[in-house]
């Protein structure tokens, strides 16, 4: 523990270096929504914003779209931990970090915290706006309850994050993965709009996705918004999810760090 | 030219070694552009959907080219290889140039998968060979728009999330899911500042096969801005070589 809280330090000393980089992600997520956004106000609104009354029982796009973004930020971050793992394959120091007397775990969490603040000062201007915009709908149990709903969906995350890790140590080539489930899965999991308006074959994939069904359920206990299924049949599908998907994550990790072991971290 | 060329080819021979980033390639755009199009097909009005998805297929072109080009040292820098470009007889210029030539091929690779995709999803865009004519010119344009990004980044040394955000502030702004002319007149002025803007409307005359006259003015609009940005850049790139060469910095990020 001691030891992750350590390469946690260095991870952030070595950020200060660079201050000018964290300015511009500050803005990223809300620029994220920002033209769908615009899609909804400067042009056929009506139309729009009839379709999400129907679907979703709000009127309220714009607090919809920012909580999606809220959710994504957490339940992404942990993933940022596989591109540190890259970038220490890329600068030729992994061998060195590897020999360090730290689980895969705590190497996970060392360069998990530094994003965790970082998500946590990006979501500061989105949770405010979040919260401002649903003020009729927001309860302190119903915020209780949401955030028990992303606690689940982060283990779920973990889950991704040991079979991406595992991945990136035996194919060196995690970070493709990760970029691109992290590029797919904002469309997929709901978070600009209801699942139902995908194509049929994205719905269902949506569905074996754990995270459809945590931002489901946050948007309903902050927003009183509709649910794919009873609320009590959707925490459970969510929470078996997570728990499949972290086993299944440790899984795969076990086996591709043996994999990689074997044959040899070095290059990339 | 031959230069350019040899450091294009040696970039596509190390890409190929990869199997999952030509993956990610033909997937990740269609995720990324897919909430935009999509989005705008609830309205069930195919021109929107259409005209979104020409906004941000160009947009995801200059998405490509911040990142190949603007960002184009960061991955020698990163292992080291920076001082060896710098030793060598090519100049930086013709280094970012063999980037956009790279760029270039993996964003007509990206742009055929997207269209497949799209269409699989019944959103359906007939290219026409303007259109294309019109991706060659945003290739070579927005290669000089994004030549001062690469030299702040050579200066700054880390501005990847910069970038990510300018690219997002450029989109928006340039009309890529809504034209411009719906904006207030003090943000058209930043609109018209940006070379995105024209191709996009370009691209969306070209889509609803308006005449040809319509769109030249943009086109002279166009390339004037561009070469402005291109002497811009040049500019920077010359003063932040000179400033890392007299700090002896090649070697630092």
């Amino acid at each position: 523990m001691v030891s992750s809280l350590h390469l946690a330090k260095a991870g952030f000393l070595s950020a200060k270096k660079y201050k000018i980089d964290w300015y511009g992600a500050f803005f990223t997520p809300l620029l994220t929504i920002l033209p769908v956004v615009l899609l909804y106000y400067l042009g056929t609104k009506s139309g729009l914003v009839q379709f999400f009354y129907g679907a979703t029982n709000t009127k309220n796009i714009f607090g919809y779209l920012l909580l999606g973004a809220a959710y994504w930020n957490y339940v992404e971050v942990l993933w940022g931990s596989v591109f540190t793992l890259k970038y220490y394959m890329r600068i030729g120091q992994l061998e060195e970090i590897f020999i360090m007397p730290i689980s895969a775990l705590g190497y996970i969490f060392s360069w998990s915290v530094l994003g965790l603040v970082r998500v946590t000062i990006e979501s500061v201007p989105i949770i405010i706006l979040a919260i401002l915009l649903n003020v009729t709908t927001f309860t302190l149990i119903r915020f209780i309850l949401a955030v028990g709903v992303v606690i689940f969906s982060i283990i779920a995350s973990f889950g991704f994050v040991f079979l991406f890790f595992g991945v990136t140590l035996s194919f060196k080539e995690g970070d493709e993965l990760v970029s691109l489930l992290g590029n797919a899965a904002p469309l997929i999991g709901g978070m600009f709009f209801p699942v139902s308006v995908l194509p049929k074959g994205l719905e269902y994939f949506a569905y074996v996705f754990p995270f459809t069904w945590g931002l489901d359920l946050s948007r309903h206990f902050l927003m009183n918004t509709n649910t794919l299924l009873d609320v009590k049949k959707e925490l459970i599908v969510l929470m078996a999810l997570s728990f499949l998907y972290l086993g299944l994550g440790v899984l795969s990790f076990k086996a591709l760090q043996t994999k990689a072991r074997r044959e040899g971290m070095q290059g990339f | 030219m031959k230069k350019i060329f040899y450091l294009a080819v040696k970039d596509m021979k190390i890409r190929l070694k990869y199997k999952f980033v030509w993956i990610n390639m033909a997937l990740t755009p269609f995720f990324i552009i897919g909430p935009y199009v999509f989005s705008s097909r609830i309205v069930e009005v195919n021109s929107l959907a259409e005209s979104v998805m020409i906004g941000a297929l160009l947009w995801y072109w200059l998405n490509q080219y911040f990142f190949g080009v603007g960002d184009g040292f960061t991955e020698e820098r990163e292992e080291g290889a920076l001082i060896s470009v710098i030793l060598s007889p090519v100049s930086l210029l013709a280094f970012l140039l063999s980037k956009s030539v790279d760029t270039f091929l993996m964003n007509l690779y990206i742009t055929f998968f997207t269209l497949i995709f799209f269409n699989l999803s019944g959103v359906k865009l007939e290219i026409h060979l303007l259109f294309f004519l019109l991706l060659i010119i945003s290739g070579v344009y927005i290669t000089f728009f994004s030549i001062f990004f690469a030299a702040l980044s050579l200066w700054k040394k880390k501005i990847g999330s910069i970038n990510s955000t300018t690219q997002f502030f450029f989109g928006i702004l340039s009309g890529m899911v809504n034209p411009v002319e719906h904006f207030p007149h003090y943000i058209r002025f930043i609109s018209y500042a940006i070379p995105l803007t024209y191709l996009i409307s370009i691209g969306r005359n070209i889509m609803k096969n308006e005449n040809g006259s319509n769109f030249i003015s943009q086109l002279l609009i166009l390339t004037a801005l561009s070469f402005a940005y291109l002497i811009f850049g040049i500019w920077l790139l010359r003063k932040a070589e000179n400033e890392i060469r007299r700090k002896g910095e090649w070697e630092t990020w």
